[in-house]
């Protein structure tokens, strides 16, 4: 079942010069329901503005957006959107940032804490509910983040590049987290990033989106086996054999953007 | 010994400084160098203090001064402050209004007494308005510049989780902005009451400000001191109160 459709969707801003930028154009994509697909494509394809698109914030200038079954007209909060940035509330303890969204629906303190409680406690952050978020590392950040998001059961995660400042080691560890979110939840992802081995790595399928202006120029259905672990996955031949193919198409991809005035 | 020296509270010194320049101001004046008529001593000012306490002169005119003040700040602090966060959140009214406010604030307050005399009388009103006009643009700038410097991704964060304008204003807005308000009343506290004494100053039968210009024209210069420096310790007194807050509200930091 499809959640979630682009169709042959156009979007420009105006660019400081004042002439008209176009970020995309003619973007097809579709999500289904439970997939969690990955775009990469060269930095300042339009990636994160087709997720800009979908999470409502931007609007197209042509061509309909569909979230299960229902264009898409402004945000939606029943979309859960994680950014590379850190945009937990300093002032409010982990707790309440976790919190934060069923404030915002309005419901009781006490349920909606208790609620935060839990969802700490399956990211692994018991024992951090008052602790300010400077106190926390740059991984248990992004852990309340997703906790935050996770706790209104968004229809689907949208992520931008979430791990991108992270370190190695604590980028893979979350991967496997969102591995295991996915796969014990059956949510629905659309993951955004620029690093083509965590791509291959999370993805049912892959995107792979053109220079500006983006749109999509192949999808990849990636076979690996699940359940999944990013470590063990990555050694796997046929998991190198994706990654040279779309390596090979994304090369060609950045030298027609090169070649381009 | 240098890091003995170096673990002493910056507060300490100042206090020891303090005290030897009493001391010193003391001697001189006992010594005959300082001509006690003009520039009275310590003990001098210290016993006028005790005089004004036991025949409440000083709670009479401290509380009024202190009222005028008060009323002033929480006036000028509050109108200030929405001002300031209304012309955060709008960039074109903040556009047109801007300039105006900056050449308002260009306006030399205490100048304006005389006029706020005439228009407000003689009581507590002009007082007040006096040190309102005095606070009012700090609050309104600090709290504008406040609302402009809140991360835009924390606002498109909470709006993408749902959050309509209003909340973003309670949830994000202004709580990124109290930082910029404490600022700013600390700033304020010794304006508000410079205002009210300015206003006493002009035209009034009681206050801090009427006692000074009272005891100044009658060269009474060991009670202007006094009056002055009593003021002096409820600024300071002020701002340790205000500092206490900061630390208490401002813990996430």
């Amino acid at each position: 079942m499809k959640l979630l459709e682009l169709n042959n969707v156009t979007v420009s801003f105006p660019s400081p010069d004042g002439t008209m930028l176009t970020a995309l154009e003619g973007m097809n994509l579709s999500v289904n329901k439970g997939e969690l697909v990955a775009m990469v494509g060269p930095s300042g394809c339009g990636k994160s503005t087709a997720l800009n698109v979908l999470a409502g914030q931007v609007t197209p200038v042509s061509g309909q957006v569909h979230l299960a079954g229902q264009p898409v007209e402004g945000i939606l909060p029943s979309v859960g959107y994680i950014s590379q940035a850190d945009t937990l509330l300093p002032w409010r303890t982990v707790l309440d940032n976790v919190a934060l969204a069923m404030e915002l629906r309005g419901m009781p303190k006490k349920e909606r804490r208790e609620a935060a409680r839990d969802l700490m406690a399956k990211m692994g952050l018991t024992g951090f509910e008052n602790n300010y978020p400077r106190e926390l590392s740059g991984g248990m950040k992004k852990r309340a983040a997703i906790a935050r998001v996770l706790a209104v059961d968004p229809a689907i995660l949208m992520m931008d590049e979430p791990f991108g400042p992270l370190d190695a080691l604590t980028k893979e560890k979350l991967q496997d987290e969102i591995l295991t979110l996915w796969e014990s939840t059956g949510c629905t992802i659309l993951y955004v990033t620029h690093d083509l081995t965590e791509a291959i790595a999370l993805a049912d399928r892959v995107v792979l989106v053109s220079q500006r202006p983006g749109r999509v120029v192949r999808e990849y259905p990636i076979d690996l086996p699940r359940p999944r672990r990013v470590m063990d996955v990555k050694f796997l031949p046929r998991f190198v054999e994706l990654e040279q193919a779309i390596w090979h198409d994304l090369q060609t991809e950045l030298r027609r953007g090169e070649g381009e005035p | 010994m240098k890091r003995t020296l170096a673990k002493v509270s910056p507060g300490v010194w100042t206090g020891i400084a303090l005290v030897l320049a009493l001391i010193l101001w003391e001697a001189a004046a006992k010594a005959g160098h300082v001509d006690l008529f003009f520039f009275s001593c310590p003990s001098q000012i210290w016993a006028e203090f005790l005089e004004m306490l036991a025949d409440g002169t000083m709670a009479i005119h401290l509380s009024v001064t202190a009222k005028e003040a008060g009323l002033g700040l929480l006036l000028g602090g509050v109108l200030g402050t929405i001002t300031g966060l209304t012309l955060g959140t709008h960039p074109r009214l903040s556009r047109a209004l801007m300039p105006l406010m900056t050449g308002l604030n260009g306006l030399p307050k205490l100048a304006m007494g005389p006029l706020i005399i005439i228009w407000f009388g003689l009581g507590l009103k002009s007082k007040v308005i006096m040190s309102a006009l005095m606070v009012f643009f700090i609050f309104a700038f600090n709290l504008y510049s406040g609302v402009l410097s809140v991360e835009r991704e924390l606002i498109t964060a909470v709006k993408l989780l749902g959050g309509t304008r209003q909340q973003v204003m309670r949830k994000v807005i202004w709580p990124a902005s109290i930082p910029w308000l404490l600022t700013s009343l600390r700033t304020a506290l010794g304006l508000s009451i410079s205002g009210a004494i300015v206003g006493e100053y002009l035209g009034a039968s009681k206050g801090m400000g009427w006692v000074l210009a009272a005891s100044s024209s009658r060269f009474d210069v060991g009670r202007v001191l006094c009056c002055v420096a009593v003021i002096v310790v409820i600024v300071v007194l002020g701002d340790c109160v205000v500092r206490l807050l900061e630390r208490k509200l401002l813990k996430w930091r």
